[in-house]
């Protein structure tokens, strides 16, 4: 891998694992940690339109006073009755409207091959959005510098059956919904840069 | 990389050192608790535990600027282990409700108009204490009777008990857990109380009758539900409807209403018949054993197929499979288990099954309670009662062991064997908790006195002399709550915030009253604190600790076998009775026989009831956040019967029962998941006081309709799914 792809592959990895920090519960911290600056400058070494989107995003939660964001994000994510867009792949994956189902183990399966596992005190289920992005943030992370070609290639198809299986065939449908729940101004930017990010890399060729 | 904590952020993390490159480069998270960081303002977190229903979870209240804010779970408690269901963390409704009763009233027009004057505390107090002086005068203070529900009532009690007021009763027992409570204990010498001690988190198979652990928000045992479907437990469902712990479910049985025990029976005769049940267990635990085995001889799996519906191979294979995980097999007890009237054999007959698994004390099935002991204030002694209690005159109930709620009831209406002149209701909706609203509006219209007390007005409010509006949980203290379970611990309810109006704790009208009624010296104490403070001291518990951290753990102790727990039995054989010498000299089923249920008239369709997770009983509709996440309930069909009905889905329908007793209407939810013979709705809704703005008139009240309702013959419980229903269409 040459210096740009390096450089790429590193932005790759952060964006992702600042997306799935926006599906935490939002906090002070969000802005404490930079969390919108480090995300527009990841961004801007991938698309423009990521930049954008990061910016928008920031200036969405700057504007928003927090306790509406808190209202806002239970709404749409917690319910407990009829949550807008529950953020599980299970209830968006073939049917399945309940939650820890097949779908959900066969990804908890695939984070352990990776070689990862659940934080304990983690009390979410593991097909939340925020775990899924995650462990493609950790897969982008390790192509950056495969130990041989082997790791590479194991990478490469272990990223490619998790956004073929799982996030990629339900980010769409989960977006949208959260697009047409949120009323905050922040949820509806995070779903389009949630959607724009995911359908990007599930396009990206093997390999990269 | 860029700076991102991943303290608080990265959640998924490298499995173990070595586990891939990556393992070096992403560390393992640390612990650290989400949500924690307050929002702006002075935040104060108190940790007290919660009311919203009868679990009692340990929370933490934060309140900002001096104003309620949150509540949410106290990670020392075993109950709630930080985490609250949507009733305890919708408690802050509960406070601001607008519709929570303000001030005292005392009734000025005709019972039930809800005609009122506001008075004040003192006058409130001098009235009920003059009543209940005159009652006393008559007839005696056993003329006046105690209704209770929740940890409040304990003063209540313990000022009317001194006063000479020995009727009282719990609907919780006979509406409740009361005949499961009497199978367990006529088969192992111990009912199983609250927390059941199911071990749900670490059995291999879990098998649920009726209870639908999810929608009933039974805080600790749904988390370890989680963990069991987690770890790929086989669970087992029988069930009318598919249920949400049914959609977990490798096998659902959507048993025929009221053919439960044919089941159960079966499935013993499997076990036994094919040699799968614990025999070392049987031998040396069990009492009459093969008596037991003659008498469920012919319930064979195929004779239970044409009662239950289930097919026997199912029937055979379910058996199977619980005793290929037995002992860590568990069949869960139950806790509200009065649907027939005869539902104390029934208990009793799981309470066999769980025998025959060898689940006693085992890991994965049923361990052994561990308590703590913490001593009491030290109060005078209470004066001898003068006359028996009268709600279960000449022991008509054998096996209640606590009081029976339609005997009271009966004898109110009767006047026998003495009269009951004066009702003192806490916290427990007698209208829509009791069967058969008429009888309770009968025994009602012959009270001299009837004082109501309760956070917001509910119908038996709206029928009280005097209303004494309560505190609600996060105002007040109350007693200590001494909890039995994995290990005993000590909890503490303190005030978090002041109540918005006049409101009072419960302990403090107690008091109020005691000193009117001459018996002061019963409440020697100057305030909670100075009690509460006194019971830690004499217990060895540091108070100001217990203040700051809401929960005391008692002693670890064994609980099971594995841990070396020794197995006892409280029986009078001193073993597990598989027959009853007790049951068989009182003239009952010493083991326990099934009768087929009545088959439904033409056209008619048998009414379950259930729980929904964010309303608890019928006293949480008015909590406006509760109340926003489901206003009204719904009446499940089955798809066909809907259609045939000529009903569509989420269309309005009223329901007319065998008596003629129709319904507010209600939502029809048409689906597969009930079976087609049977409906199916969350009960405590359909209010009818129209001080419950928010719950005035939605939905239907599953308790209106019960008006037909047998009577446990062994001990008193009462029951709600006897009623068959029709539809009456709206015009």
């Amino acid at each position: 891998m040459n210096e740009a792809d390096i450089a790429t592959g590193t932005a790759r990895a952060d964006f992702c694992r600042f997306l799935a920090a926006c599906y935490y519960e939002p906090g002070p911290e969000f802005r404490e940690e930079g969390l919108f600056e480090s995300m527009a400058a990841a961004g801007a070494r991938i698309d423009p339109g990521l930049e954008a989107g990061a910016r928008r995003l920031g200036e969405a939660f700057a504007a928003e006073d927090p306790e509406d964001l808190l209202v806002d994000y239970t709404r749409l994510f917690l319910g407990p009755v009829d949550a807008q867009a529950k953020p599980y792949g299970s209830v968006w994956l073939g049917g399945e409207t309940t939650l820890m189902q097949d779908s959900t183990m066969a990804v908890l399966a695939l984070y352990e091959e990776g070689g990862f596992e659940i934080a304990e005190d983690f009390r979410e289920l593991p097909d939340h959005v925020a775990a899924e992005l995650e462990f493609l943030y950790l897969l982008l992370f390790r192509s950056i510098r495969p130990a041989d070609a082997k790791e590479r290639e194991a990478l490469a198809a272990l990223r490619s059956r998790f956004l073929g299986e799982h996030l990629g065939r339900w980010a769409g449908p989960f977006t949208e919904a959260v697009a047409q729940g949120a009323q905050c101004a922040f949820y509806r930017e995070l779903a389009a840069l949630t959607d724009r990010f995911v359908k990007r890399e599930a396009a990206q060729p093997a390999g990269h | 990389m860029q700076a991102l904590s991943r303290r608080r952020f990265l959640k998924i993390s490298a499995a173990t050192f070595g586990a891939g490159a990556v393992g070096s480069q992403v560390p393992v998270v640390p612990s650290f608790a989400m949500g924690a960081k307050p929002a702006p303002g002075k935040v104060e977190t108190i940790p007290t535990y919660c009311e919203m229903c009868f679990w009692k979870c340990g929370g933490i209240a934060h309140v900002r600027d001096g104003k309620l804010w949150k509540f949410v779970g106290n990670p020392r408690d075993p109950m709630s282990r930080g985490r609250l269901c949507p009733r305890g963390t919708g408690a802050v409704g509960s406070h601001y409700d607008p519709d929570r009763l303000q001030k005292p009233l005392i009734r000025r027009g005709e019972r039930g108009k809800e005609e009122w004057t506001a008075v004040t505390w003192d006058e409130a107090f001098n009235h009920i204490a003059d009543r209940m002086k005159k009652i006393a005068a008559e007839h005696g203070p056993e003329s006046i009777a105690l209704w209770k529900h929740g940890t409040g009532a304990r003063f209540f009690e313990h000022v009317m008990r001194a006063y000479g007021c020995i009727n009282k009763a719990a609907p919780s027992f006979a509406q409740c857990r009361g005949p499961r409570d009497i199978g367990n204990l006529l088969t192992y010498g111990t009912g199983l109380g609250s927390p059941e001690p199911t071990d749900i988190a670490n059995t291999k198979c879990l098998v649920l009758i009726g209870t639908h652990l999810g929608e009933n928000m039974h805080n600790t045992q749904v988390q370890e539900f989680a963990q069991a479907v987690a770890n790929k437990a086989t669970i087992i469902v029988v069930d009318p409807r598919h249920s949400v712990a049914a959609s977990k479910a490798k096998h659902w049985l959507p048993v025929k209403p009221g053919t439960d025990l044919a089941l159960i029976l079966a499935w013993m005769n499997v076990l036994v018949t094919e040699g799968l049940h614990d025999k070392a267990f049987v031998a040396k635990h069990g009492h009459g054993f093969d008596k037991f085995a003659e008498a469920i001889k012919a319930n064979t799996p195929e004779w239970a197929e044409a009662e239950t519906g289930i097919a026997a191979a199912t029937i055979r294979a379910t058996a199977r499979e619980m005793a290929s995980h037995r002992p860590a097999a568990l069949v869960h007890p139950g806790r509200r288990t009065n649907w027939n009237g005869d539902d104390a054999q029934r208990s009793r007959a799981t309470a066999l099954l769980n025998a025959l698994l060898g689940n006693w004390g085992r890991q994965g099935g049923l361990f052994l309670q561990a308590g703590m002991s913490v001593a009491g204030y030290g109060f005078p002694k209470f004066p001898a009662a003068a006359k028996p209690k009268v709600d279960n005159p000449d022991g008509r109930w054998p096996f209640a062991d606590e009081e029976v709620s339609t005997g009271l009831r009966e004898a109110t209406i009767t006047g026998k064997p003495y009269p009951i002149k004066g009702w003192v209701v806490y916290a427990t909706n007698l209208l829509q908790t009791l069967p058969n609203e008429k009888e309770t509006l009968e025994a009602i219209s012959k009270l001299d006195l009837l004082v109501v007390v309760e956070t917001h007005p509910s119908e038996i409010a709206g029928y009280a002399d005097v209303v004494l509006p309560e505190s609600m949980f996060l105002e007040r203290h109350d007693d200590l709550y001494v909890g039995w379970g994995r290990q005993g611990w000590t909890a503490l309810r303190q005030p978090v915030v002041a109540p918005p109006g006049e409101q009072k704790p419960a302990w403090w009208m107690a008091q109020q009253l005691a000193g009117r009624l001459g018996v002061g010296e019963f409440m020697p104490f100057k305030d909670m604190d100075e009690y509460l403070a006194k019971r830690c001291e004499k217990s060895g518990i540091d108070y100001a600790k217990l203040r700051q951290e809401g929960i005391v753990m008692g002693a670890k102790t064994p609980i099971t076998v594995e841990e070396g727990a020794e197995l006892a039995f409280d029986t009078p054989s001193g073993k597990v009775e598989f027959w009853s010498d007790q049951l068989a000299k009182a003239g009952f089923d010493p083991v326990p026989k099934y009768t087929a249920p009545e088959a439904a008239p033409a056209g008619f369709f048998r009414l379950i009831t259930g729980r929904a997770p964010v309303h608890t009983f019928s006293r949480t509709q008015t909590n406006p956040l509760l109340a926003d996440l489901m206003k009204e309930n719904e009446l499940w069909v089955n798809a066909a019967t809907a259609d045939a009905a000529g009903l569509k889905n989420g269309q309005y329908v009223k329901l007319r029962n065998q008596d003629g007793v129709v319904s507010n209407r209600i939502r029809v939810k048409a689906t597969q998941r009930i079976r087609p013979d049977t409906l199916y709705m969350v009960y405590g809704f359909g209010h009818t006081s129209p001080m419950l703005k928010r719950a005035y008139l939605k939905g239907a009240s599953a308790a209106q309709l019960n008006t037909r309702y047998k009577v446990d013959p062994l001990m008193g419980g009462t029951s709600i799914h006897q009623n068959f229903v029709t539809f009456e269409k709206e015009a």
